[in-house]
Formats: structure tokens, sequence, C-alpha cells
């Protein structure tokens, strides 16, 4: 049987590389940098509104037939970091929470690219508007919370997506987040 | 882009083919004309609506509030492949600028994207640049879908057109 690309990329996403730097390769401590990445997440997601009541078993379903690795966040969003290009990692959400337009059952596939003290330049809020115009699949959008500007690369699909579908915009989501992320501040926060 | 590429080979071809043998017969072929996509016609018509199919062979669909106002929608022909999914987008303009967007309206509209629970804001064209409001889904939804894909492209699109000018060019 053919395996799906997206079953490969992520195995690959997960295989390749390590989750932490050398210590010599890092200017602050393990303890710190997650001491950080932890408020930034609770900021994030104070910034993404209502939390979910339970996890979706459906979800749980889909990431465990990718074999991939997750937890769950406090809103019960399954978080996921994977290995991307040169040693980097990529936080990836999947909601629980889905919204329901007419009879469309709709969930948001996410992963952050940067933040920001200051509302975004207007040559890059400009930039990632038609940059989400060039794109096949989601698109780039910003939520705030505490004075704190995010921006987050997004896919909102069908709560139901088959599979491979699925597989294959964790991909496009994952990378093209870290690939923002790179350009825009070359550091490995998310 | 693959209107692009289309125009381009028949370009090419058009020497090609008034260099061949004189004594052969000559015949001119111009570049086909789009198709517009029969599976689209299909459940627009299984949904009962009015459209139209414009020259790039995309649906074209115009609806008409109560308040006076209308609103355009299209439905790609044209779809996009990406590994193994086919996407159509479903899109309506909301807003027209001659220059870049200012600072305060690129941040609303990235901002108000991560608000609406299905499609998101885009910035198309070099000059002018137009505001659509965009939802991608798979080419092969049902009508019921493709219906909920048009309703809030639609609402959405002429919501931001009244809140940036008031007009009603769309």
């Amino acid at each position: 049987m053919k395996t799906p690309f997206a079953v490969l990329a992520l195995s690959a996403l997960l295989t390749t590389g390590t989750l932490a730097q050398a210590p010599a390769d890092t200017t602050i401590s393990m303890d710190e940098a997650i001491e950080q990445l932890s408020l930034s997440l609770q900021e994030l997601q104070k910034a993404l509104g209502p939390m979910a009541q339970t996890a979706d078993p459906r979800v749980e379903t889909a990431l465990d037939q990718l074999e991939l690795s997750y937890s769950l966040t406090d809103d019960n969003t399954y978080k996921m970091t994977l290995n991307v290009e040169d040693n980097r990692t990529h936080l990836l959400f999947v909601n629980s929470r889905t919204e329901t337009y007419q009879n469309t059952e709709i969930r948001e596939i996410w992963a952050p690219a940067y933040r920001s003290e200051q509302a975004l330049q207007p040559h890059l809020a400009n930039r990632l508007l038609k940059d989400s115009y060039q794109k096949k699949i989601g698109a780039w959008q910003t939520s705030q919370s505490e004075g704190i500007h995010y921006l987050t690369f997004a896919a909102k699909v069908p709560a139901d997506l088959d599979l491979q579908s699925l597989g294959t915009i964790l991909v496009l989501v994952v990378e093209t987040a870290d690939e923002m992320e790179r350009e825009l501040s070359d550091e490995d926060h998310f | 882009m693959k209107r692009l590429i289309l125009f381009a080979l028949g370009l090419l071809a058009f020497p090609l083919l008034s260099c061949s043998s004189k004594t052969a017969t000559q015949t001119l072929t111009t570049p086909s004309a789009p198709q517009h996509d029969m599976r689209v016609k299909t459940l627009l018509d299984a949904i009962g609506t009015n459209y139209e199919i414009d020259a790039e062979a995309d649906f074209k669909l115009e609806w008409e509030y109560d308040n006076g106002r209308t609103q355009i929608v299209y439905v790609n022909s044209n779809t996009e492949e990406y590994e193994n999914m086919e996407i159509r987008e479903v899109w309506s303009f909301a807003h027209k600028e001659e220059a870049p967007l200012p600072g305060w309206m690129a941040n609303k509209l990235l901002e108000s994207s991560s608000t609406i629970k299905w499609g998101a804001w885009h910035v198309m064209g070099k000059g002018p640049y137009f505001v659509v409001f965009v939802v991608k889904l798979e080419a092969n939804s049902s009508s019921q879908m493709l219906s909920d894909a048009m309703k809030i492209v639609r609402e959405q699109a002429d919501k931001m057109e009244i809140e940036l000018n008031g007009d009603d060019d769309y």
C-alpha cells in the first residue's frame, strides 16, 4: 500500500533533528526557555477565545492514526511540537472547539509565527494579506492578548476532514508558520 | 497562474504554426477559452440559484438584500491542487485601494480573520489593491457546504464594504 505523503512528511518532522539544542548553542537556560514559552502560550490561548469544554475524540483518533505525539492545553486544544527544517521545532495546534456556520462544522488548525508588542508594520500586514491570496490552503491572521499581537497561520477546515487531508494540512500549516517565523525574527520561539 | 501559462502557450504556438511549410494547409488555432467546471454548475443548479459564467469561466452570483444592497460572489472553476487535495475558492470583493492598504486597515483585516468562523481576508492585485473575502474549500464539497460558503462570503464582504467605505460597489 502506498504510504500517503502526509504520513511520510509527518514521520520526517517527528524523527529528524532533536527537540533541544545543545546547551552551548542556547543563550538562556532550558528552565527559562520553558517558562517563557509557557507564558507565551497562556497569552496566546487567551487571545484565541473561549475554551472547549472537552477534548474532541475525533481529533485524538486522527492524531493517533497519524502516530503523532500530542498533549492537551488548558482549553483542550491538541498541541504538538514538530521538528522542521534545520533542526528547528515548531508548535502546532488543532482545536477541539469547532464552529458551526449554518450546516458546516469548522475546525481550526493553526501555528503561531510571530509576536509583537505593537500592531504589525503596514508593509508587513499588507504582505501577509497578499501572501494569503497566494496560498492554496490557509491564511494569515492576528489576535491580541494583554497588549501582545500574535501572528498565526490558520487553516479552517471541515471538522470531519479525512485523515489523509488532515495530515497534509498539518504539514502545510506548521511549515508555513515556521518559514515565516524564521524570516521575521530568525528565532525559534514557537 | 494557469491562465497566464495558457496565454503564454498560445503566444508560442502562433509563430510555430505560421512558420510551417508554405505548401501545407495552414490552420490558425487560438488558445481555447477556459471551460467552466461542470461540478459547480451541477451544484448551483441543485441549490436552485441564479448565476452567470464570466469570461474566465468563473461562476458569478449576485445577491440582493432586503435593504437594497447587492453583493457579488464568485465560485472559481479553476481549482488548485495541493498533494492529495483539490481546492476551490469562493470569494467576493469588499474594497479597493489605489495604494497598499493603510496600516490600520491591513491590521484590522488580519485581526478580523481570526474572529470569523470560516474564511479569511486576502488582498489581490499589485495596484489597485482589492480586499477580498475568501473561503477555500475542497473542490468536491457538497452543495450544502458550497451554499454555506457562498453565504458567509457574501455576508462578510458586504459587511466589510459598509464598514470601510459605506458604498455598494460590489
